[in-house]
């Protein structure tokens, strides 16, 4: 697939989602056939999600937010919120459950925050404050896990409960990638390495080893 | 500039300033001075491709082009000359000096500090920020910098896991400092909030925005605030600075760049003719700028960004400048630090 211009792609039951230029995009997976037009969007700069019928995006340009419509293209674009705090120098990390949209504000003094999915009508509700430089997150049940830097370039894991998601120690350090972790019905699974990484050395050979964690009992084997 | 266009500016700063009453009479240009170019200019320090020079109570600093940073302490200069960083490649570097401690950054993205009197062993890593734009500021023992969409700051040591936000959702350019509060100007306004992220920010003075020439170089001294706009320098008291008009303290024939002021005089880097590629340093009494004074020959090196970010400094009874020498026009490299009396 040619696309002229995307930031990152989102799957959903056998579609993927896609920015090209102004609009976004669906395309299957599995029969692959002409792309199908969704909703034209202005200052579109990250697809986020894609939850029941809507599509999720990040605009950053004059105003950083984060907006839906849905993916029909049969309505307009919402606000779901406009106190997004975005670095363009790191990934940017979303999750969403029944009920509500989760992101990483992903700078140096970061945090993560969340919504309901039809937006906030006032500031968003924190869900971990203070975090050096959140960059990923998974849901899993009830469960948040999310990524952030222990130090520069280093990055760890740490998993809450939700709604209250009470901050606790990290599950995993040393992970070699902000998004080197992922999750199915019985483990996690994390990529790490003993040695330092940084996302400005690309000359450095990473040894990297990537470890299961039952999710009931997650210690290190 | 004729004195027609002149008075025109002058009209219109008054409408906007409040001129009546004042003792400055825009109608008459100051005139031009001559400098005291027969007092000492001695030189201090040469080096190739010098970019940028700092001074402080006990201390000369400069900067090359190539990343090294050094100083000297300003009495014995050559004995006892020591280095915070050796560059080897032409860099953008930014500085920042106060209260004993020195601050640079490396490839823009990470800030080192060390005492002024020297490392101890190696710098100390303050912070690594991609997010980092370009400059950095200090004040008593922190390091300040605009990153993403926040102003930060840490301490000398280092920053904890994550900084300490000094201003949340602010990126101030060029921002300045009081005991307490940091100020900064967005060209239409100047902002203060406390230094230590104690508290929210508050509009101090708003510009009109209809003028052409919005608000640059902020200083602060005194419980005043000083700003340049084009040709003019203004300054207001911060406790009244949005309930009475600014007091224009400068009419110059050419633009007012780098405004600094200590407790007697303002001194300004300006031209002197439209198209001279070097500037000098004009000096003033601070309450009645009648007749700007030069104090340096026409060979001030003008800034180019970041890599010359500071091409004078003044101290209790000297100004320090880059000097481009007779022959470094076309170059535009300094090679010298001249010094001469205020």
């Amino acid at each position: 697939l040619a696309v002229l211009a995307t930031d990152g792609a989102v799957f959903d039951d056998g579609q993927v989602y896609f920015r090209d230029q102004g609009a976004f995009y669906s395309l299957s997976v599995l029969q692959p056939g002409p792309r199908q037009p969704l909703t034209r969007v202005v200052n579109a700069t990250l697809v986020l999600a894609v939850r029941d019928a809507y599509l999720y995006w990040l605009t950053s340009n004059t105003e950083t937010s984060i907006r839906r419509a849905r993916r029909d293209g049969s309505s307009v674009a919402e606000t779901i919120s406009d106190d997004v705090r975005f670095s363009s120098f790191h990934d940017f990390g979303v999750a969403t459950d029944a009920t509500s949209i989760y992101w990483t504000n992903n700078v140096l003094a970061g945090s993560i925050h969340r919504c309901p999915l039809v937006g906030c009508s006032g500031a968003s509700e924190v869900v971990v404050a203070l975090l050096r430089t959140p960059q990923s997150l998974l849901i899993d049940g009830s469960e948040l896990y999310y990524q952030h830097e222990a130090k520069p370039d280093e990055y760890s894991l740490s998993r809450c409960s939700l709604p209250a998601c009470a901050q606790s120690s990290p599950l995993v350090e040393q992970l070699t990638a902000p998004g080197a972790f992922a999750l199915d019905a019985q483990y996690l699974y994390v990529a790490t390495s003993e040695q330092a990484v940084s996302p400005y050395n690309e000359e450095q050979e990473i040894v990297a080893r990537i470890r299961r964690l039952p999710k009931t009992n997650q210690e290190l084997p | 500039v004729t004195h027609h266009n002149l008075s025109l500016v002058s009209l219109c700063l008054c409408y906007v300033a409040g001129c009546a009453g004042r003792d400055v009479d825009l109608d008459h240009r100051a005139p031009a001075s001559s400098a005291p170019m027969g007092s000492d200019q001695a030189v201090v320090f040469a080096e190739e491709g010098l970019a940028g020079v700092w001074v402080d109570d006990r201390r000369l600093y400069w900067l090359t082009r190539f990343g090294t940073f050094q100083s000297c302490v300003k009495t014995d200069c050559e004995q006892t000359r020591l280095s915070y960083a050796k560059g080897n490649h032409e860099q953008a570097v930014a500085i920042a000096i106060a209260n004993g401690h020195v601050y640079w950054t490396l490839d823009l993205l990470s800030v080192f500090s060390c005492a002024a009197e020297g490392c101890e062993t190696e710098p100390a890593m303050v912070v690594k920020d991609p997010g980092l734009r370009a400059q950095i500021y200090a004040h008593q023992d922190h390091v300040y910098w605009s990153s993403d969409v926040d102003f930060y700051r840490c301490p000398a040591s280092g920053c904890a896991a994550t900084p300490e936000i000094a201003v949340s959702d602010a990126i101030p350019y060029l921002p300045v400092f009081d005991d307490a509060r940091v100020y900064w100007h967005s060209g239409a306004a100047i902002m203060s909030a406390p230094a230590d992220g104690s508290g929210l920010p508050e509009l101090v003075f708003e510009w009109d925005p209809s003028l052409k020439w919005g608000i640059g170089d902020l200083s602060v001294a005194g419980g005043f605030l000083y700003w340049r706009s084009d040709r003019h320098a203004f300054r207001c008291a911060i406790a009244s600075c949005n309930t009475s008009a600014p007091t224009l303290l400068v009419t110059w024939d050419l633009p007012v760049y780098n405004l600094t002021i200590d407790a007697s005089a303002i001194y300004w880097r300006g031209g002197v003719t439209d198209n001279r590629p070097a500037d000098t340093i004009y000096t003033c009494p601070l309450e009645r700028c009648e007749q700007p004074t030069a104090l340096t020959p026409p060979r001030l090196a003008t800034p180019v960004g970041v890599k010359e970010s500071s091409t004078f400094a003044i101290d209790a009874t000297e100004v320090y400048w880059l000097d481009l020498g007779d022959d470094q026009w076309l170059s535009r490299r300094a090679k010298t630090i001249r010094k001469t009396a205020k």
